[in-house]
C-alpha cells in the first residue's frame, strides 16, 4: 500500500497536470523512496532528456546511459519491465560492461528502473538509485510504482505531441478496459498515436463535464466517433 | 470423460503449458475457460490487486463487456472486493440476499443472468494479489468439494503469474503482477485496434488475436503489443 507521505507527493503531482513534475522537489521524492537520487527520462530522437532529477549521481548516470546505451534504465525502456538491481557490485560483466563500472565509480550501489507507461504508450523511465547496496523494502516499491503512474499521466501530454492544453491530462485514465480499447480505436479513428487519442479523448470527456470512462463507453459501443475535423 | 479425470488432465495441461516461453494471460484466460467447465459455473474471472489496491481483470472465461464490466465494478464493492481485503474466500453469496451487502455490484450481477458468487483469493504466503471469481446461474452455490477444486485453481492462477518469463535477478512478485496488468493494457488497446480496423466488436477482436497468436503459435502479448505499436497489420491477422 502506499505510504501517507507518497499519496501527497501523488495528490500535488495530480493538481499540476504536466507541470506535476516541477512542483515535486526530487529530493523528497528520494527521502520518501529511501534512495540517494531519482530521475525521469523521456525518450527523444536518438536518445533520452532527463526531464526532472535530484542532483549529484542521478544526472550523470542518465549521461552514462545515454552514452553508452546500455544500463538499467535502457532495459527498462525497452522491455517495458522493472529492472531492479539491489547490489551493482553483483551483477555479471557482461550484463552492462561498461556502465556498471562507471556507475560504481560514481558511488551508486543500487539501481532500481520502471518504466513509465500505459500499456503500449511509453513515456519514459523512472531511476532511482542508492550510494548504498540492498533491495528497496516492498513499501517503497509500492510508493515507486505509484509515483511511476502519476508521473505517467503527467507526462502523457508533452510525448504526445500534443496542441491540447496541457493541464487536461489531469484527468486519469483509469483502471477500466474500455478506457484502452477506446484508446486503440480512436488512434485509428484520428490516424494518430496511442497517446495523442488517450489526451483526445480526456480532453474531450473534460470538455463535456464527463467521465473519460463514460466518453470511452460511447467509443466503444459505436454510439460516438472522433472525426480528423474536430470531436 | 469422469470429473476426476478431466480435473486431473487439467492439471498437467495447466503444468505443460509453464514452459520457458507461455502468455500468462493467455494461461489466465485458458484457467478461467477450465473453470467454467470443471466447476460447472456460468461464468469465471481473474482480478490483480495493483499497487494502489485497484482491482484490476487480467482474464475472464469469455471476453463479453457484460461481464467484463462485473468484475471491474468490484474494484469498488463485490465479493472480489471483499475476498482481497477480508484475505479470506467469499463462498455461495445468494445474490437476491446481496443487495444492502453490494447495491452497486448486485443489480448489473443479476442483469447479466447470475444468481449467486464466490470469490476465491489468489495467495501468495501471508498476501493476497488477487481474487478468482465464480458466477452461477442458479442459487445453491459450490458444495465444499467443488470450493476446494476452485482454491486449488485459485492457485494455479497464482503460479501461473509468478512463472512469467519476466522473472529476473533481483525481480519479484511486484515486477511479475506488474507485467501481468501491462500485458493485459497491451491486449485491450491491441482489440481496439483491431475492432476499428476490422469493424468488429472488441469481443471478437480478442478471438481474431487468440486465434491469430495460436495458429502463428506466437505469445497473445507479443502479437496484440506488435498491433498496438502499429508493426502489425490487423487485416493480415485474418489471413
Amino acid at each position: 500500500m502506499v505510504s501517507a507521505r507518497m499519496a501527497g507527493i501523488v495528490a500535488g503531482l495530480s493538481r499540476h497536470g504536466p507541470r506535476g513534475l516541477v512542483a515535486v522537489a526530487p529530493g523528497f521524492c528520494a527521502e520518501v523512496l529511501g534512495v540517494t537520487g531519482v530521475a525521469v527520462s523521456v525518450p527523444l530522437a536518438g536518445g533520452s532528456d532527463v526531464v526532472w532529477r535530484t542532483e549529484g549521481a542521478s544526472v550523470r548516470l542518465d549521461d552514462l546511459q545515454f552514452t553508452l546505451g546500455q544500463g538499467p534504465g535502457v532495459d527498462a525502456a525497452a522491455s517495458g519491465e522493472l529492472v531492479l538491481e539491489p547490489d551493482l557490485g553483483t551483477v555479471p560483466a557482461q550484463r552492462w560492461p561498461v556502465f556498471t563500472p562507471a556507475a560504481l565509480e560514481l558511488g551508486v550501489r543500487a539501481v532500481f528502473a520502471v518504466p513509465l507507461q500505459i500499456g503500449a504508450i511509453r513515456v519514459g523511465v523512472l531511476l532511482a538509485q542508492r550510494d548504498a547496496p540492498g533491495p528497496m523494502d516492498g513499501g517503497a516499491l509500492s510508493d515507486m510504482l505509484v509515483f511511476a503512474d502519476a508521473a505517467t499521466e503527467a507526462l502523457l501530454g508533452s510525448v504526445a505531441g500534443s496542441s491540447e492544453p496541457q493541464w487536461l491530462s489531469l484527468q486519469p485514465s483509469g483502471y477500466r478496459a474500455e478506457v484502452h480499447q477506446a484508446t486503440g480505436m480512436v488512434s485509428v479513428q484520428l490516424g494518430v498515436t496511442q497517446a495523442e487519442a488517450l489526451i483526445r479523448m480526456r480532453a474531450h470527456a473534460f470538455s463535456q463535464r464527463r467521465a473519460v470512462a463514460d466518453v470511452a463507453a460511447d467509443v466503444v459501443a459505436r454510439r460516438m466517433r472522433f472525426e480528423e475535423n474536430g470531436d | 470423460m469422469d470429473r476426476e479425470r478431466h480435473l486431473a488432465e487439467t492439471f498437467v495441461e495447466l503444468a505443460d503449458t509453464l514452459v520457458d516461453d507461455f502468455d500468462v494471460i493467455d494461461f489466465l484466460q485458458g484457467l478461467a475457460t477450465r473453470c467454467v467447465e470443471l466447476l460447472d459455473v456460468a461464468a469465471a474471472g481473474i482480478v490483480l490487486a495493483d499497487q494502489g489496491g485497484s482491482l484490476r481483470t487480467v482474464a475472464a472465461s469469455d471476453e463479453r463487456a457484460r461481464l467484463l464490466e462485473l468484475f471491474e465494478v468490484q474494484n469498488d464493492e463485490g465479493p472480489c472486493r471483499d475476498c482481497y481485503q477480508l484475505g479470506a474466500a467469499v463462498v455461495n453469496v445468494n445474490l437476491d440476499g446481496a443487495r444492502d451487502r453490494w447495491p452497486h455490484f448486485t443489480p448489473r450481477a443479476i442483469a447479466g443472468g447470475f444468481r449467486s458468487a464466490n470469490a476465491l483469493p489468489l495467495r501468495l504466503r501471508s498476501q493476497v494479489i488477487g481474487s478468482l471469481n465464480l458466477f452461477h446461474a442458479g442459487i445453491g452455490g459450490l458444495p465444499s468439494a467443488e470450493l476446494r477444486m476452485a482454491q486449488a485453481l485459485a492457485d494455479a492462477a497464482t503460479i501461473g503469474i509468478l512463472q512469467q518469463r519476466t522473472i529476473r535477478r533481483g525481480e519479484i512478485v511486484t515486477g511479475q503482477l506488474q507485467a501481468a496488468l501491462t500485458s493485459r493494457i497491451v491486449i485491450e488497446q491491441a482489440k481496439g485496434i483491431l475492432a476499428e480496423r476490422l469493424r468488429i466488436s472488441t469481443d471478437d477482436a480478442f478471438r481474431v488475436l487468440r486465434t491469430a497468436a495460436r495458429s502463428r503459435n506466437r505469445l497473445l502479448s507479443d502479437l496484440a503489443g506488435e498491433v498496438a505499436d502499429g508493426s502489425a497489420d490487423p487485416v493480415q491477422l485474418l489471413r
